[in-house]
């Protein structure tokens, strides 16, 4: 079971035991923070975890909805003194846990609809492109490209999220790159690692790689982390290779355009700020780019507290959505509220996950709060959409 | 007890230490009662000795440091025995590398201080009377002064503690390190409870380095309005660290800004400040700065002073209590919110003009602590304008209380000192009745009649 | 085991969302920050406020079942273990912050509310709260009271209990008592100053209002390193003596070096050090210089190999990163160890740090010091392999000696951790029979039942004989 991250059982006991118990993690912790509950804390799930292995609690389900009640957000990692590797202890731990068939209910039913459907909706994967239908914008499928625009689940079917496939597509015409789509883009996976499932993984990982590589592109773009983050990240590892193209999140692409002039964006005057989407800040350790991108274009750019490398999670991320909507929701009214006091009209993220639990916090606060992606918003002062 | 019966327990009590002749007990009283007898015991184990004894015959026991805060408490029940300790006088330890120092419960607080003063070190605490009190006394009353402020009180200074117990037994509660959490914080309880739990014979103190440079930041202000706007300003802006922040912040009213007679200037309420720093041109940026706000405020006049100046007038500061004992009977402190201190200067002023009491106010502005002083030929409105300022205290709620800390018997006998017991008496009891069960221990001068 | 109809009782308080008793919920409260004490709690509760707790406390009461009030379970002790079973109160879901008046300068907060919280709503008009034991970023401030905790600080600003004025508590009888308040001295004795530092035996705090300084405006760091533990420990003792009191004096040994060195946080310090010394001082700008100057001056007197100073918030944040990582980077050099908190006096540090030394070298324990020197208050760190038959227990064993030494030079047995189950031991050396007794009146007049988190600070054994 532990082949897959190359540790032996006991480089994975040895992980587990550089935990000290000190507790510095649980204030990092958006699940703690919401629901103050040790069992729902990193300590907690790390103690939970050791005590599997010392077998004095079975490998069960009644566990596992401590274990996956998590947004996998790492920010524990940051807050702990005895660099404790939490997440890489936990990806083994579900791994063990969906073996076992000890996983909560919302999990197995995403994993068998991403192995059916290749995508998270259970909807017909050949609707995936639907999206360019429906705004109107040009997506171009080629044979060959040099870059490779990864869409995503989210932002491919969401309706209100499609603006930001949109947004990317325009600015990439607008530019004029050498961009196409994927043929038959399925899901990244992240899901399925987020699982457990291992093999299901490395099966999604070894076709998208595939359709990548046939295009010959050298850099993949997408505006969502979780891809980003499996593509850059979690396929070299599962796939046990490095891959032919660079990863690139579309903040750096927009980073970077407007670094060679290639954007002339209007100034945007609404107070904004900017919520780090913690796959990309803090995992990916993309934090200057999004804010150099927003700074070049607002004057009145105001920081939340709990942001970068100590950004708080949004609520959606792990398998949190499925496995605890509500605490997921809490999640995100909590976050939404530290926003708020930034006096920010406007909230940028620039995760199609983030934006979704966001915009709902926003909503159900009926609060006149705009929630935008970073993409979006560029795409509209260059008057794209 | 029978006259007879009772001298000869006295004497049973006495046995062989050293009491004085009855000439020279002549010369003590509580509250108008005179002991039996007054007993100086030369040791901490004599003290001991003599409570094991008292306890057996159901003898009281009033123990006497400097004899400056007999005043404070209800009228006793009993007065048999006064326990006079000034024979325990030693400095057991000092270590200046310590910052700390210990000392036996009856030595007198002026004479440690020239001792710790010569390695650059003091103890931070300036009670009245410090050329008399002992450190026992100052424990067992709470006393401070002006510099409480910044350096803390008795309970944020005090590290270890001895005690004598009726039982006859001799315990010590925290120790000479400055960080002790092993078991309950019992040296906390004998802080101000006027040995009522046991007789303090031994006590151990945090000090603090002398301060490098001081002056006095003083500014007169006509209304009382200007003067709590200036003081709010500067309490805002002081820092309250050892080396950066002014150690006292002190408030008067016209009567009492008396003690500026010498300096000359104008009765109005006075704002002074004991102005620290660590060098000269930061001190004169600090009263610069200072100068500033009290103009703001429509200070009548500001100045500050040094040297032997500064000192005489913080000796006569910190000596207020005892310069006006001629001219007030009585004493009351008034703890409450730093912020409604002016409120109770204003009432103060009402309620003595509503009296035709003599008066007069000072304060630890910083502190929330105020003293009012009063006097009058006639003690019913005495008793009416104590009760009613009181009862003013009280409504402002958050703790603040008023205890009456000096008052002649005919005041004492109307008015319960500590003012009214709160829903927590009856842990205070039951400690009193567990660690001084036959009540031998200074009988009924306590809060509710412990 | 508690019955089905208390837990419908407890649960009719809580309901079902904040009432845990499946075995892996529970299994997670059953220690404290340390591990080697476990013991599972019957249920947990998690109320959110005072009245909840009264109904919670009251409901122990009737049926006589032992419960305990648990923060952040941070506290290495073994305070919060619940050791007889029980409900556990786990204070979690109160956590606001009631008040902040600055015109009195105090702030009024639930139990758990932590110290940067209070401080970062104080900063607002410039003000701090100024204790601040090494996990204060998240352990509660009802768990700072109910230990006293200390802090780097407390040399300069004090201990928790300077800086609590008032208490809300629920006494194990079920009254609400208000315990002092915002303005100081409340007469009769000194009630709120025994309930700080009774490691939650006396009742339970649910509101404290604390007091909150205003923050120094700046702050120098000096870093020194030393050839030898005798002169680091010498300096220490000096600089107190010359009267430039230091806000912080912290003290690590070359193991506490060696550990920081091997790990993910290495930052540069020597591994051939035997010591460093950190101080930071405060105040303001202009004055900084004149009392680095003498803290300098005393380091290079005993023979430091270099000093170094910052005033810039990154070069402070450089000379301080290897103290902020020290004991998180034990995990480098084993896999587990055991902290003391035995305080002495600062004089007898230098006689004292190589006696450790030698002591963990003739045991083959390795044992890395990291400090609070300005108090006095050690840390000895015993580091061991916990997969090692027998090795758990004997550090433990190492750990109470080290501690007897402490009491032998005139110390105590603990600084800022509390007694606990780990001391209670040691209670009978620190204290004689007639001063314990005076602890357990207390014990016994606020907890007459014995329900509140019982088996704490004294041993068993002790508390029967004086019963007696």
């Amino acid at each position: 079971m532990a082949k897959f991250n190359k540790l032996d059982q006991s480089d994975y006991y040895k992980l587990i035991l550089r935990c000290v118990h000190c507790g510095f993690c649980l204030q990092s912790c958006p699940t703690y923070r919401v629901l103050g509950i040790e069992a729902d804390s990193p300590r907690g799930r790390l103690y939970l975890t050791r005590a599997m292995v010392d077998k004095r609690i079975d490998i069960a389900k009644d566990v596992a909805n401590h274990l996956y009640k998590c947004t996998m957000c790492a920010n524990c990692e940051i807050a702990c003194p005895s660099a404790v590797k939490y997440t890489d202890i936990m990806f083994i731990t579900r791994e063990i846990m969906a073996e076992a068939n000890a996983v909560p209910l919302g999990a197995e039913q995403l994993v068998n609809t991403i192995n059916n459907a290749k995508n998270i909706f259970m909807m017909d994967n050949t609707l995936r492109k639907d999206w360019v239908i429906y705004t109107g914008v040009e997506a171009p499928i080629k044979d060959k490209a040099d870059m490779v625009y990864f869409v995503g689940c989210v932002t491919s079917y969401s309706g209100r999220i499609q603006g930001v496939a949109q947004a990317i597509a325009s600015i990439l015409n607008y530019v004029g790159e050498d961009w196409t789509l994927l043929k038959d883009e399925w899901c990244c996976g992240h899901p399925l690692k987020l699982e457990g499932a291992t093999k299901e993984f490395k099966k999604v990982a070894e076709h998208n790689v595939k359709m990548i590589e046939e295009t010959g592109a050298t850099k993949v773009v997408s505006g969502c982390p979780g891809c980003c983050l499996a593509l850059k990240k979690e396929y070299p590892e599962v796939l046990g290779r490095k891959l032919n193209f660079e990863v690139l999140h579309f903040s750096q692409i927009l980073d970077e355009y407007i670094k060679k002039g290639k954007l002339k964006i209007p100034k945007f005057e609404s107070k904004v700020t900017y919520h780090d989407p913690c796959e990309l800040g803090r995992i990916l350790g993309i934090i200057n780019e999004p804010r150099r991108v927003i700074k070049s274009i607002s004057d009145k750019f105001v920081e939340p507290i709990e942001r970068g490398k100590e950004g708080f999670c949004c609520g959606g991320g792990g398998l949190l959505k499925v496995t605890d909507s509500q605490l997921s929701e809490s999640i995100a009214n909590k976050r939404l509220e530290m926003l708020i006091k930034t006096g920010a009209e406007v909230i940028i993220s620039a995760c199609p996950t983030c934006y979704q639990s966001l915009a709902d916090a926003t909503s159900r606060k009926n609060k006149a709060l705009q929630v935008i992606d970073i993409a979006e918003l560029i795409a509209q002062r260059l008057g794209l959409m | 007890m029978s006259n007879k019966n009772s001298e000869l327990a006295i004497n049973r009590v006495i046995s062989n230490s050293e009491a004085l002749t009855s000439e020279e007990v002549e010369k003590f009283e509580v509250d108008g009662l005179k002991p039996k007898a007054v007993v100086i015991p030369k040791s901490m184990e004599e003290v001991a000795e003599i409570l094991k004894r008292a306890n057996d015959e159901g003898i009281s026991i009033i123990p006497w440091g400097g004899g400056t805060m007999m005043s404070l408490g209800n009228i006793p029940k009993r007065v048999d025995i006064i326990l006079l300790l000034k024979r325990l006088n030693k400095i057991i330890e000092y270590l200046p590398e310590e910052l700390v120092v210990t000392a036996e419960g009856g030595i007198i607080l002026d004479e440690l201080q020239k001792v710790l003063v010569n390695k650059g070190q003091f103890l931070p605490l300036d009670p009245p009377y410090s050329s008399l009190a002992t450190l026992g006394g100052v424990v067992a009353s709470n006393s401070f002064g002006p510099i409480r402020h910044l350096y803390g009180g008795v309970r944020d200074l005090l590290l270890g503690i001895k005690v004598a117990n009726s039982d006859g037994t001799l315990t010590k509660f925290g120790g000479k390190v400055v960080k002790n959490v092993a078991g309950y914080d019992i040296k906390k309880l004998y802080i101000g409870s006027i040995g009522t739990l046991g007789v303090i014979t031994q006590v151990t103190f945090k000090l603090a380095p002398l301060p490098e440079f001081e002056e006095s930041f003083l500014a007169v202000f006509n209304s009382i309005n200007d003067f709590v706007k200036a003081y709010k300003e500067v309490l805002m802006v002081s820092h309250s660290s050892i080396g950066i922040g002014p150690s006292a912040i002190e408030g008067f009213d016209p009567n009492s800004c008396e003690i500026l007679n010498s300096l000359n200037i104008s009765k109005g309420y006075l704002l002074a400040l004991k102005v620290l720093s660590i060098t000269k041109d930061s001190m004169r940026r600090r009263i610069s700065e200072l100068l500033e706000i009290v103009k703001k405020h429509d200070s009548i006049t500001a100045f500050s002073i040094n040297g032997s100046e500064h000192e005489s007038l913080w000796k006569k500061i910190q000596e207020y209590p005892n310069l006006s004992s001629n001219k007030f009977s009585i004493r009351c402190k008034i703890s409450t919110l730093i912020s409604k201190v002016g409120d109770v200067m204003d009432f103060t002023q009402k309620i003595s003009e509503k009296y035709a009491l003599q008066y007069s106010i000072t304060a630890h502005l910083g502190l929330g602590i105020l003293y009012t002083y009063f006097n009058s030929e006639n003690p019913y409105e005495l008793v009416k304008a104590i009760e009613e300022l009181r009862a003013y205290v009280l409504s402002i709620g958050s703790a603040s209380s008023l205890v009456v800390e000096c008052a002649p018997l005919s005041v004492k006998e109307k008015v319960d000192v500590w003012g009214p017991i709160r829903k927590d008496f009856f842990l205070m009891k039951a400690i009193k009745d567990r660690f001084d069960p036959k009540g031998i221990l200074n009988p009924g001068r306590f809060i509710g009649g412990i | 085991m508690i019955s089905d109809h208390i837990l419908k009782e407890l649960e009719s308080i809580v309901g079902i969302d904040r009432l845990l008793r499946k075995k892996e919920e529970l299994m997670v409260y059953e220690c404290d920050g340390q591990t080697f004490f476990k013991s599972m709690p019957d249920v947990v509760v998690l109320p959110t406020s005072r009245d909840e707790v009264v109904n919670i406390v009251n409901i122990c009461n009737k049926y006589n079942i032992p419960y305990l009030a648990r923060g952040a379970g941070t506290a290495l002790s073994g305070s919060a273990v619940p050791i007889r079973g029980g409900v556990v109160i786990a204070f979690a879901r109160m956590n606001s912050i009631l008040e902040v008046d600055f015109d009195n300068q105090r702030v009024v907060v639930e139990p758990y509310v932590t110290a940067p919280q209070i401080t970062a709503v104080a900063s607002e008009k410039g003000f701090f709260y100024a204790p601040d034991p090494a996990s204060y970023t998240v352990s509660s401030i009802g768990g700072n009271i109910a230990h006293n905790a200390g802090g780097n600080h407390c040399l300069k600003y004090g201990v928790t209990t300077n800086h609590v004025l008032g208490l809300e508590m629920v006494l194990p009888n079920g009254d609400v008592l208000e315990l002092g308040g915002k303005a100081l001295d409340p007469p009769g004795y000194d009630l709120v100053g025994l309930m700080v530092g009774s490691e939650g035996t006396l009742g339970i705090v649910t509101k404290a209002v604390v007091r909150i300084l205003r923050k120094p405006p700046a702050t120098a760091v000096i870093l020194a390193i030393f050839d030898s533990l005798v002169d680091a420990s010498n300096t220490v003792s000096e600089v107190i003596a010359v009267g430039k009191l230091p806000a912080v004096i912290e003290f690590m040994d070359k193991y506490a070096i060696k550990a920081v060195e091997s790990g993910v946080k290495a930052c540069g310090l020597p591994l051939d050090a035997e010591a460093i010394l950190l101080f930071e001082v405060d105040g303001f700008e202009d004055e900084l210089d004149v009392q680095s100057e003498k803290i300098i001056e005393i380091c290079k007197k005993n023979h430091a190999r270099s000093v170094e100073m910052a005033k810039d918030p990154d070069g402070m944040a450089k000379l301080m990163a290897g103290r902020k990582a020290a004991f998180g980077s034990m995990g480098n050099l084993a896999p587990s160890y055991v902290v003391d908190d035995g305080t002495i006096p600062r004089s007898k540090l230098p006689e004292v740090m190589p006696i450790i030394r030698k002591w963990g070298e003739e045991h083959g324990f390795m044992i890395a010091n990291v400090f609070h020197a300005g108090e006095g208050n050690l840390h000895p760190i015993i580091l061991y392999d916990p997969r090692v038959e027998g090795k758990e227990q004997e550090a433990l064993k190492l750990g109470l000696d080290i501690l007897k030494l402490c009491l032998d030079v005139g110390g105590t047995i603990t600084g800022e951790h509390g007694v606990g189950i780990e001391k209670a031991e040691l209670m009978p050396v620190q204290y004689s029979k007639d001063e314990l007794k005076r602890m357990l009146f207390i014990k016994e007049i606020f907890d007459p039942k014995g329900l509140c988190n019982p088996g704490k600070i004294f041993p068993e054994k002790e508390v029967k004989i004086l019963a007696s």
